[in-house]
């Protein structure tokens, strides 16, 4: 049955994020780990999110390439032009 | 130059300050790559976020001297790349991709409510059924192209707050005090838009995997 301090399913999923940054009050922290030993369908949800976050960090490396090398001279050769103007 | 510790933010200022060319260019290596998939997140083509990157750098060179480290090197210069490329993206019309779906609604819940037992049922607020156990998905477990897809996918149709900050967090890997000093957001509503956000990337794969499942 559900008591006044416990986390039900429904309001769990929308807290997840929050457990994750470890930013829950150490109440809710507790009511929160004791709803997941209890209930597979959270803890399922808990690690859903993990595996989120996991899948978009893996997409770093294929969005972009390293800097040309061109590029960065171009941009050393600006930074030293800025030096010399300081002067 | 030192290898294998961290230049302080205050050693690295002072030595751009003095025209060190090592310490600029070494910044450049560093923070290139990054900058630019933030960027191209904002502008529609590789060739834009090139340009943002570079201007960033300009904008850097001319505030170098003005800067008091108020915030990190870190937060000031991905500032002046938000700026540019915030002002770029909103020329080029692509600040708001058409394809977000719904609304940009911050209140409602991310799961629907049919999914839980009603006042009606034995447990009110609990699962109706639990949810299809991901760990059984060979797809979760050695990561496959179609399911990066899936994300990437639903990571640029988020509504633009929310994919800026997913994508700063777990793209990039960024804490939350420095996506919230970066983007000006309150911790509140930094962790609103990055649960918003990945509940949706959960959303979609999980209707990936159960199609998947069902094909």
């Amino acid at each position: 049955m559900t008591t006044i301090h416990e986390m039900a399913c429904q309001e769990l999923v929308e807290r997840v994020t929050e457990y994750l940054d470890a930013s829950l009050t150490d109440i809710d922290r507790t009511r929160f780990e004791d709803h997941i030993g209890e209930c597979p369908g959270c803890l399922e949800i808990l690690e859903q999110f993990r595996a989120v976050v996991q899948l978009t960090g893996a997409l770093a490396p294929e969005l972009v390439a390293e800097i040309d090398p061109p590029t960065r001279d171009a941009l050393v050769s600006a930074f030293r032009a800025w030096h010399n103007q300081q002067r | 130059m030192e290898q294998g510790h961290a230049t302080t933010d205050d050693e690295l200022v002072a030595r751009l300050k003095a025209g060190d060319e090592l310490a600029f260019r070494a910044l450049v290596d560093e923070y290139t790559a990054p900058l630019r998939r933030v960027a191209r997140s904002y502008v529609a083509t590789d060739a834009a976020a090139d340009e943002v990157v570079q201007d960033t750098w300009v904008g850097v060179l001319r505030g170098i001297d003005r800067f008091e480290q108020r915030s990190s090197l870190k937060t000031w210069i991905y500032r002046i790349l938000l700026n540019i490329a915030r002002t770029r993206g909103v020329r080029d019309k692509r600040s708001i991709p058409f394809a977000s779906l719904g609304s940009d609604d911050e209140d409602g819940p991310t799961f629907s409510p049919e999914r839980f037992q009603t006042e009606a049922g034995p447990y009110p607020g609990h699962w109706a059924a639990f949810p299809t156990r991901w760990h059984d998905q060979p797809e979760v477990r050695a990561v496959g192209h179609e399911t990066l897809a899936v994300v990437r996918d639903a990571l640029d149709r988020l509504p633009p707050n929310q994919r800026e900050v997913v994508r700063l967090r777990d793209v990039e890997g960024w804490s939350s005090f420095e996506v919230c000093n970066a983007l000006r957001l309150s911790e509140t509503n930094q962790r609103v838009l990055l649960h918003r956000g990945r509940a949706k990337l959960r959303a979609a794969l999980e209707m990936y995997f159960e199609e998947s499942m069902s094909a």
